[in-house]
Formats: C-alpha cells, sequence, structure tokens
C-alpha cells in the first residue's frame, strides 16, 4: 500500500480539486453567459430561448437581450463594397492620368487641384489611401452613404472612372498638417 | 566575472539600453502631444517613435530582461550550472539579429503600425520577421529553462522546486502558450499580407489571434515582479515568506487565467458574440485571486519582517521596515502603483465601463502605471539587487538607488493621474497631435502639461537608473561575502504535491480552458468568412 508521503498519494487530491475548480469556474461561466443571461434578457424584449442562446453564442446574428432593427426590416449592408478579384483588378487597372482630367470637370471646385482642399468642410484627399478614396466613391454610387453634392456626383461616373479618380488623389503628395 | 554572469550582463544591458532610448522618445512624444510642443514634428515621426518606444519597451526590455533573469534565477536557485550554455548564447545572438532587423525598418519609416499587429495596416515585412527572431530565440530560454527544472528533479528526487525556479519555468510555459496567438497570426496572415502574397486579410481574425497573446504577454512581464516579491523581498525585508505554497499557487493561477481571457481586449469588436465575451471576461475577473493571494502573502511576510525588527502594535511593524533598502522601498511603491491601476484595470473589464474608456488615453494611461510602474520599478529593484552579484562590486552609497525609485514612483504618477482623466474627458489615444484652439480640446491643455512634467521626471529617473548600475562596474567596493538572495519560507516545504512541483496537470487545464474560450470564437471565422479587409502597406 501507497505511503501517505508519497508524491502521488499527496497529489491525488490537488488532481481533483483543481480540476473539479477550474471546470465548476468555466461550466459558472458557460451556464451564465450563455443560457441564464440571454434567456433572462431576451424574454424582457421578446425574444425566444432558443434565439437568445443562438445570438449569446454566435450562431445567429444580433444581440440575445434587444430586438434588433433588423428583426423588423431587412437589413442593408452598411457598404455594397467587396474586394473580390475583379475590384482588385479594377484598381490595379486605374490610371491617374486619366482620374486627372476627370478630376479636374468634377472634383477640383471643392477638394483641389492637387487633394488639398478649399475650406473645413471638404476633406484633403492628398495621399489618401486609392482603396479608401474609391470606397467612399462607391458607397455614395450605391446608395450606402448619401450626401446633398457627393451621391449625384459619385452616381454619374462608372466604377473604372472611381478607381481612376482615386489613383490620382492617392498618388499626390501629402500636405503637411502644420503648413 | 563567469560566463553565466557575462550572458545574464548582456541580457540586461540590452534590455536597459532599448529601455532609455525608449524614454527618450516617450518624452519627446508627451512633448509633442501637450500645448507646449504643438506643431513640432508631423504625424508620421510622431507614429515612428511611438513604433519605436512600445517595440523597446514591450518586445526588447521585457523579452532580454526576463531571459537575463531566468538564467540568472536557474544558476543560483539550482545551485548548479546552467544546461545549453551555448544554446543560451545562440538565442541571445538570434535576438539581437531580431532587434536589428526590426528597428531597420522601423527607422525607415516603413513599419510606424504601433507595436501591435492590427491589419489591415501592415509594415516591412523584416519588421515582422525580425519581431519573430525575437520570439524565437525566447523559446529556446522556455526549452533552456524547462531543461534546467527537469535536470534538478532527476538529481534531486522528491524535492520541491525552489519557488524562484518554479515561478521562472510557470513564466516560460505561459510564454509558449501566450506566443501561439501571435505566432499563428504573423505567419498565417500578416507576413503574407505584408509580402504581397495576398491582398486581402481577415481583420477580425487577426484582433482575435491577437487576444489570445495580448493578456497574458502582460502577466509574461509581471512575472518577474512577482519572483522579487515572493523570493527577495521578504529577506530584503528582513523576513521569511509567510507561505511557499501560496507561491506556486499564485504562479499556477497566473498560468491558468491568463490565457483564456484575452476577449476582454475585443469587448467592442462586433465580430464576437456576447456569450463569449461575458466568459471570458468571467475568467479574467479571476486573476484577482493570484493578485490578492500575493498582495495577502507579501504583506504578512513583511509584518513578519517588520515584527521582527521590534515594530509594535496594528500598523507599528510598516515603520520598523527597513525602506531604506531598495528591493523594500521598489515593493511598497509598486503596491501603490499596482492599487491604482488594479483599480482602473476592474473598470476595463467591465462591459459598459469600458465602452466609455474605449480607445481613449485612459487606456494608455493605465498599461503605463501597471506596467511601466508597478512592473518596470520591481525591474529595477531586481537589477539593484543583484548586480552586486554579477559584478562582484558593492555600491558606495544606496541613496542614488532611492531617488531613482522614488523619482519613477513620483514620475509615474503625475504622468498617469491626469493621463487617466484626459481619458475620461474624452482625449483619443493613438492620436499624433491636437488642435489646441479647439474650446473643448484647450480644456485638456493643463492636464497634458501636467502629464508631461511627470514624463520629464520619469526621463531623469530613467538617465539615474542607467548610472546607477553603470558606475558600479567602476566602483572599486569589491563584493566579500554576499548575503543570501532567497527568502526561506516560514515552514519551508520538505515534499509538496507533484501538482505543486510541476505543470502537467496545469498544462492539461488550459489546454481545454483555451478550447473551450477560444475554440468557437476562432473557428467561426472558417466556418463563416467574414468579407475581408484591403491590406494597407506602410511601404
Amino acid at each position: 500500500m501507497a505511503q501517505s508521503s508519497d508524491p502521488r498519494v499527496l497529489d491525488q487530491p490537488w488532481r481533483i480539486w483543481a480540476t473539479i475548480a477550474v471546470s465548476s469556474i468555466m461550466l459558472v461561466g458557460i451556464l451564465l453567459g450563455v443560457v441564464i443571461i440571454p434567456v433572462v434578457q431576451g424574454r424582457s424584449d421578446g425574444i425566444d430561448a432558443f434565439t437568445a442562446i443562438c445570438r449569446a453564442l454566435g450562431i445567429l446574428p444580433g444581440s440575445p437581450a434587444r430586438q434588433q432593427v433588423s428583426d423588423r426590416t431587412p437589413p442593408s449592408p452598411v457598404s455594397q463594397v467587396v474586394w473580390t478579384s475583379g475590384v482588385l483588378q479594377i484598381l490595379a487597372d486605374a490610371k491617374p492620368e486619366r482620374g486627372q482630367a476627370k478630376a479636374q470637370e468634377v472634383c477640383v471646385a471643392c477638394h483641389g487641384d492637387k487633394g488639398v482642399s478649399m475650406g473645413p468642410q471638404f476633406p484633403h484627399l492628398a495621399g489618401q489611401s486609392g482603396a479608401a478614396i474609391y470606397k467612399q466613391l462607391n458607397d455614395y454610387r450605391s446608395g450606402s452613404r448619401a450626401h446633398p453634392q457627393m451621391t449625384d456626383v459619385a452616381k454619374a461616373l462608372d466604377e473604372p472612372t472611381l478607381a481612376d479618380i482615386a489613383a490620382y488623389y492617392a498618388a499626390q503628395p501629402t500636405r503637411s498638417p502644420n503648413p | 566575472m563567469r560566463n553565466v554572469d557575462r550572458l545574464c550582463l548582456a541580457h540586461f544591458w540590452v534590455a536597459f539600453a532599448a529601455f532609455l532610448i525608449a524614454c527618450f522618445l516617450g518624452a519627446w512624444q508627451m512633448w509633442v502631444r501637450s500645448p507646449l510642443g504643438a506643431n513640432i514634428g508631423t504625424p508620421g515621426q510622431y507614429f515612428m517613435s511611438v513604433t519605436a518606444h512600445g517595440v523597446s519597451m514591450a518586445y526588447v526590455l521585457t523579452t532580454f530582461f526576463i531571459m537575463g533573469f531566468g538564467y540568472f534565477v536557474a544558476v543560483t536557485s539550482l545551485n548548479r550550472p546552467l544546461p545549453g550554455k551555448g544554446w543560451a548564447w545562440a538565442a541571445f545572438w538570434i535576438g539581437i539579429v531580431g532587434v536589428v532587423m526590426t528597428v531597420i525598418p522601423i527607422v525607415m519609416g516603413k513599419a510606424s503600425v504601433l507595436f501591435t499587429f492590427y491589419p489591415p495596416l501592415t509594415a516591412s515585412p523584416w519588421f515582422y520577421i525580425g519581431l519573430v527572431l525575437v520570439v524565437a530565440g525566447s523559446w529556446i530560454w522556455c526549452v533552456l529553462m524547462l531543461v534546467a527544472m527537469r535536470d534538478w528533479k532527476r538529481e534531486n528526487p522528491g524535492q520541491p522546486v525552489p519557488l524562484a525556479m518554479f515561478a521562472t519555468v510557470a513564466n516560460a510555459m505561459l510564454w509558449l502558450w501566450t506566443t501561439v496567438g501571435v505566432a499563428a497570426e504573423l505567419v498565417f496572415q500578416v507576413i503574407p499580407a505584408s509580402l504581397g502574397l495576398v491582398q486581402t486579410i481577415d481583420a477580425g481574425l487577426a484582433r482575435t489571434l491577437f487576444s489570445w497573446t495580448l493578456h497574458a504577454i502582460v502577466y509574461f512581464w509581471l512575472i518577474p515582479a512577482y519572483i522579487a516579491f515572493y523570493t527577495m523581498v521578504p529577506r530584503a525585508a528582513g523576513g521569511r515568506l509567510y507561505s511557499d505554497t501560496m507561491g506556486r499557487l499564485t504562479f499556477i493561477l497566473f498560468l491558468i487565467y491568463s490565457l483564456p481571457v484575452g476577449m476582454h481586449h475585443l469587448l467592442m469588436d462586433p465580430q464576437h458574440a456576447n456569450g463569449w465575451k461575458f466568459i471570458q471576461t468571467l475568467l479574467t475577473a479571476f486573476v484577482a485571486v493570484p493578485t490578492l493571494l500575493t498582495i495577502f502573502t507579501i504583506t504578512a511576510s513583511l509584518e513578519i519582517a517588520g515584527r521582527l525588527r521590534g515594530g509594535r502594535g496594528v500598523f507599528g511593524w510598516i515603520g520598523a521596515l527597513p525602506w531604506d533598502r531598495p528591493m523594500v522601498l521598489a515593493t511598497g511603491l509598486a503596491f501603490v502603483m499596482l492599487g491604482f491601476g488594479g483599480f482602473g484595470g476592474l473598470i476595463n473589464m467591465g462591459y459598459g465601463m469600458n465602452a466609455m474608456v474605449h480607445n481613449t488615453a485612459w487606456i494608455t494611461a493605465h498599461f503605463h502605471l501597471i506596467f511601466g510602474g508597478s512592473v518596470v520599478i520591481m525591474y529595477f529593484a531586481i537589477a539593484y539587487e543583484i548586480w552586486p552579484r554579477l559584478t562582484g562590486r558593492e555600491y558606495a552609497s544606496p541613496a542614488p538607488l532611492r531617488l531613482q525609485l522614488w523619482l519613477w514612483f513620483l514620475g509615474m504618477m503625475v504622468m498617469t493621474l491626469p493621463w487617466h482623466w484626459l481619458g475620461l474627458e474624452g482625449q483619443w489615444r493613438r492620436v499624433a497631435n491636437f488642435n489646441y484652439a479647439d474650446p473643448i480640446i484647450a480644456g485638456w491643455g493643463p492636464w497634458v502639461i501636467v502629464s508631461l512634467v511627470g514624463g520629464m521626471v520619469l526621463l531623469v529617473s530613467a538617465l539615474l537608473f542607467v548610472r546607477n548600475l553603470a558606475v558600479l562596474h567602476r566602483s572599486t567596493l569589491p563584493v566579500h561575502q554576499p548575503r543570501p538572495l532567497y527568502a526561506l519560507a516560514v515552514h519551508p516545504p520538505h515534499r509538496v504535491p507533484a501538482s505543486l512541483n510541476g505543470f502537467g496537470l496545469w498544462n492539461v487545464l488550459v489546454l481545454v480552458l483555451m478550447v473551450l474560450a477560444y475554440g468557437y470564437p476562432i473557428a467561426q471565422f472558417v466556418i463563416d468568412p467574414s468579407p475581408s479587409a484591403m491590406v494597407h502597406r506602410m511601404h
């Protein structure tokens, strides 16, 4: 029979109780976080228990505690731009020279000749990420973003032209923030 | 000087050189963000400086200090030669090559991405490959620590591993677990993006993998301070460690509850559902257990010392402690900063309160106070304690050491407390300059200047620290009989359960917790991939 000073005998209660303690804490966390709190919170806003649990786990989108706007109206993505290989190709094919010509026509009145804007209400575009400028223009074009002037400007241009303009402004030297 | 002493000193001096450079950069950053230095420098220079400051402090200072300290503990606590000394030097040089590879792109302005790896912004691949080499060097260190403990156990069957070494191996284990997250992020996502092999990147997955590393890494930095608390402070104060078992439990609990908790850094991230955030936040709260165990045990140990020195009454023992000794003084100051920083941490941990301080200066102030304050002041104390052993020379007077510790404490409090307040006022973090002409921002100005004064005091303290160590190399006072370093426990352990003498059980539990806490949150990115972000390269 093993002696009580045998490290293995000495260790047995440690192994058992440590495992029980750590597992219990985790179990309590799972029960509270994924079952009890979501179900109770969801019930107060009319969400059934199954939906609340799925939302707490992230299997269904949305908060387990509150009805979402998307529960009543179909969701519209905040942006239609997805960086597919087709879009990446449009950006890769963009020509700053073509963009410059178009920018002279439609952009410079507000955003300035080299992308340094005419006033604080217009953002500077010089040296910004071309992909970011393209995305914003595309969002105006698709209606994901709305603006009294920009929506009409962007709707009048096709996607490759947006990419050209974005490439032109991205290529301009960054303005010093401390002139 | 023994070869192993040279090994330790080489690590420490690399760590402290990086620390000093980073202090200069930090002071410059405080200056240009203040009304006094507005309009100096460009945002590009600011973010370059913040990157260099963060990388130096968070990766170079810590990793090299912890490796050097680990070698020192392995030799002095186990009383046997370091196994694989050649490997240790190889790890050192791999780390140095890594640091050089990282610094060059930073200085060239091709890596101003800060020290956090948050795509889609990516730096030059050399920046990441360099940091991978630093981590690879530290992995060799981890293996050497494990081998040193295993060899000692073979020679001393059934004996309890000395607490300092047990804790060092706990830290090595923790580091091996910790670095898996960031290594996966770098190897599978960031480096391919940085090399131009892919044009888009799943930023949510990258942030999740980084969160795996981000909290536990803080405990990797913190554990040397706790090793000092448990094994050096009671001896320096003239007493005994109240409980050896409490020490072992503390380091085990740090190993378990620093890993499946990183999602509290993602409370505002939309990719993760409430349930997972709740579970990981609950586990985060359990980090309070080893912290409070330590406060209790070390206070009890200091009380023993104070009473042995003649302290009477409920609080009389506090005054009787030898506060003139740097290790004791640093512990007192570290506890004060840990108190304030811990309080701030509780706020960050709360889902609702975190929403208020998210991405504000509060966060920056918090991690400066808790890491730059409580942890780094203990790095100073450890360096002061072991420098005479490494150099064989004695300080002429401890007065400049005490002055340096006080300056660090005062500087850190004066810098970080107004900084916290600015965060509550809404001051953003990661912003290069502020328009103080704006009436709302103008109100922040005076507090930013107070914070800047604290930063300047810290710079003076950093210079004094390096001077204090450097003069010891030229001191003419030899150490005749080094006093014992490690504290005895009130009841020294003769036999401990295998679970408190090794890490087999705890590694299994960590694995189970990690699978439960991070399994689905990571798997969801593969099961249902979200639209990826366009990679934005700095080079």
